[in-house]
């Protein structure tokens, strides 16, 4: 019996020995898939809207990524609106997937990304629309210039292209650097098909806080974005906007909490101020909290 | 005698000429001089044939990934490094040269993957440690910079490098004080050293 026991003991450690090994030689192999997850909650009020009061959304993003070569991304948001007239609630669910792969050029030295995606809108008291959506991007080597342009396309013939050119770090003009402190002042342009264009400025100034206490942020950024601008689709978010209204201005706060390596927390908060098609101006208070992990 | 002697300086003097002359009109001599007047794809022409599949040779193909990284051709680099590692799957020179064009392109990750196929088969070796830190801190990954600058100064003592690393890494976390102190240090090896130089007068 003893010797029984003592040979399923040495089995046991013999198999554990194994995996310890399998487990070993894992964590030695290179790291090639990366995945990185965004929650967010956002509440929001409006102010002298016609019809809605208030908004609550839950988003997630997953994107995983092989090296720098291929990225994935599926995201969802869910959307709960509540109206004055206190009418039922209107829900909007999208579900959104994202697939990119990057060229590496030396013709043009750069990386170029293209990306097509399919976003499914779906929710009570609203028709499930389908969008298709096609993008491309282009980030010079220096990391210094980014380019981006999109088309989208849903079931009802609504069709949204446009484009932005912006600048990642200083060298073509606008951004300042000091110890603590980043000021930033760039365009946003975007050309819409039927719709004109819309021309914004981003201005923002972000204060890294250094040598701070525990609690408090890894920095602070204060900012405004003027121009009217529209959106039909916003990529980033996985969001479909179901309006015609313009977004005039909107002022921000945000802090960000660089936890640990790829960990982030931030907490923002903003005014959107909006025009309605029958010229009348709305606001939108809005509070979000963001969770961030790279694994 | 006299007569022996000038026939042994004439001798001398023809072997002499010979060699320069054989030395000049050598392709790799002539790739040299061209890449230090920083015509890269001319010293790279030069040694294609060298590179040729019936003789390959392994020491061709890292040149030519080397001249092509210097002449801006990011992908022909990758490709002939790559071709080196294949041709010799021990090659370090390989994976430490596709790491460089990698780097320009911003493909840390890919980059840093080769500097772990490095150090698992060299736990030290000094370049792999470098560049593997400067794809760290173009990541941001600060905490993780800290620890590898810190264990790399450790066994390089007098070297620059992993200092400033750390340095930027404790600057970045709001450790000034470790940061302060790590960039003095850097001051002492290159009293002009710009980055050491502006932090300290900052903070």
């Amino acid at each position: 019996m003893k010797i029984k026991v003592s040979t399923r003991i040495s089995k046991f450690l013999l198999a554990l020995s194994f995996f310890t090994l399998c487990a070993n030689s894992y964590s030695e192999e290179p790291q090639h898939w990366y995945t990185t997850a965004r929650l967010t909650y956002l509440s929001a009020a409006y102010n002298n809207a016609q019809y809605i009061a208030r908004q609550d959304s839950g988003r997630l993003m997953l994107a995983t990524e092989y090296l720098e070569k291929n990225q994935i991304q599926f995201a969802a948001n869910f959307s709960t609106f509540s109206f004055k007239d206190k009418s039922p609630n209107y829900t909007q669910n999208t579900f959104a997937l994202f697939a990119q792969h990057y060229f590496y050029t030396d013709l043009i030295s750069g990386r170029t990304g293209v990306q097509i995606g399919y976003l499914k809108v779906t929710g009570k008291n609203l028709t499930a629309n389908n969008i298709y959506n096609a993008a491309f991007n282009y980030l010079n080597y220096s990391g210094k210039f980014y380019f981006h342009t999109s088309y989208t396309n849903s079931r009802y013939g609504n069709s949204q292209s446009g484009f932005s050119i912006s600048q990642i770090k200083p060298g073509l003009g606008f951004q300042l650097y000091f110890p603590q402190l980043w000021a930033n002042v760039s365009n946003i342009y975007t050309a819409h098909s039927g719709d004109g264009h819309y021309d914004a400025m981003d201005y923002s100034l972000t204060f890294n806080l250094i040598n701070r206490p525990r609690l408090f942020p890894s920095n602070l950024t204060i900012g405004a974005t003027t121009g009217k601008r529209q959106y039909y689709v916003d990529e980033q978010n996985a969001l479909v906007y179901n309006t015609e209204d313009l977004l005039k201005e909107e002022f921000y706060l945000s802090a960000a909490w660089n936890i640990k390596d790829s960990t982030y927390f931030y907490l923002s908060a903003g005014q959107q101020n909006y025009l309605d098609t029958s010229n009348q101006n709305y606001s939108l208070n809005y509070f979000a909290i963001t969770f961030t992990r790279t694994w | 005698m006299t007569q022996l002697k000038h026939i042994f300086v004439i001798f001398i003097f023809s072997i002499t000429y010979n060699a320069i002359s054989l030395a000049q009109d050598n392709p790799w001599s002539q790739s040299y001089k061209l890449e230090t007047q920083k015509k890269y794809n001319d010293a790279a022409k030069l040694i294609l044939p060298f590179a040729d599949k019936s003789k390959k040779s392994e020491y061709a193909l890292l040149r030519l990934g080397w001249l092509n990284y210097l002449a801006g051709n990011y992908n022909k680099s990758i490709k002939w490094y790559q071709e080196a590692s294949d041709l010799n799957a021990k090659s370090i020179d390989a994976r430490l040269g596709i790491m460089l064009p990698l780097m320009a392109q911003l493909r840390w990750r890919e980059a840093q993957n080769y500097a772990e196929q490095v150090l698992t088969v060299a736990p030290w070796q000094y370049y792999a440690h470098v560049r593997l830190m400067a794809c760290e801190a173009a990541q941001q990954e600060w905490d993780k910079l800290e620890k590898h600058a810190t264990s790399v100064s450790q066994h390089y003592p007098t070297d620059a490098d992993s200092l400033v690393f750390l340095a930027r890494a404790e600057a970045k976390l709001g450790k000034i004080t470790e940061a302060k102190s790590n960039y003095q240090k850097v001051l002492q090896m290159y009293p002009d050293h710009l980055e050491a130089l502006k932090y300290l007068v900052t903070h």
